[in-house]
């Protein structure tokens, strides 16, 4: 459980949330290990859960259209423990824009954002700091396909 | 009728009238020349931007010196759509170059300022960033589409 809280803290969308408000976000914390090169989502699948790492490495990476009719995979990201990934889930289109792979073993914490996005609308104390923090790491994405598409 | 002007923005649309009148008394509306920016690419970010007037082109530099080199057209934002989040989220630079390629009416909004408005009243402050969620997952959407094919056909100096 305190590996659980350790990485809810770290991350961005609950870093800023009292031991109180953490509490009902650990309620709906499940636990999912990674070999490997497992695929954890898959670009333009439907997005159902947020991840946070607690252990390992995950790698971000998206389809780009280089030229028309030639599309090329790019690594956009590559997050570490506390890291958040998966903010389709709860933002947007809820098509998730990238695909998460294991380049170790690795362990993640898995919130539905079914479950989660409910809680933040019955709680908007809860609701706003979760939300700017899901907001920050998509802008921060911004640069990350930017990387991508330059190197 | 800044008021008029903020609900119909992609970032205030939702907003009670008792809501937007804090925000409306941060808001000032300039006029800004073609050619002109309202922000440059690694820029420390004081402002956040709605459109009111004419097109403002969302710039991305191809040097990895944040605002220099040559520049890849990345979004053509319109009436009613916000640029400038970085200043609301307390980055340290802003992450594109607002280019107007017309004569451009926006509100200019502090982004310090805005941001303590919104910690003060959460429940405001979760619908601006669920709107905020929109723009910023929209402009990636974008950014994915036409960065790439952007690079393959052109670039030009700034």
């Amino acid at each position: 459980m305190e590996s659980i809280k350790g990485a809810l803290l770290k991350s961005a969308p609950f870093k800023r949330l009292t031991e109180e408000e953490l509490h009902q976000i650990l309620a709906l914390c499940r636990q999912h290990a990674y070999s490997e090169g497992d695929i954890v989502f898959s670009e333009g699948t439907s997005a159902e859960d947020l991840y946070i790492i607690t252990d390992g490495i995950i790698v971000m990476e998206m389809k780009l259209a280089v030229y028309p009719g030639w599309v090329q995979k790019a690594m956009v990201e590559v997050l570490r423990h506390g890291d958040a990934f998966g903010w389709s889930s709860v933002l947007g289109s809820h098509v998730y824009t990238m695909t998460a792979k294991a380049m170790e073993p690795s362990k993640v914490i898995t919130i539905d954002g079914t479950y989660l996005h409910r809680l933040l609308d019955q709680q908007p104390d809860i609701g706003y700091k979760v939300m700017l923090g899901l907001v920050e790491v998509a802008s921060s994405r911004v640069w990350g396909v930017k990387r991508a598409v330059f190197a | 009728m800044l008021k008029e002007l903020l609900v119909s923005s992609d970032l205030f649309n939702g907003l009670s009238d008792a809501s937007l009148t804090p925000i409306e008394q941060m808001a000032r509306l300039e006029d800004h020349e073609k050619r002109s920016y309202l922000f440059v690419e690694g820029g420390e970010p004081h402002d956040l931007f709605i459109i009111v007037e004419g097109k403002v082109e969302m710039d991305l530099s191809l040097s990895p010196t944040p605002g220099t080199g040559y520049q890849i057209a990345v979004d053509t934002l319109g009436k009613g759509q916000t640029c400038g989040w970085s200043s609301v989220l307390e980055s340290h630079v802003y992450t594109m170059t607002a280019k107007c390629i017309e004569p451009v009416k926006a509100i200019a909004i502090n982004g310090a300022q805005l941001r303590s408005f919104l910690d003060q009243n959460p429940s405001i402050g979760y619908r601006v960033m669920q709107n905020m969620a929109w723009v910023v997952t929209s402009r990636l959407r974008n950014m994915k589409i036409r960065l790439p094919l952007a690079l393959g056909r052109e670039s030009k100096p700034r």
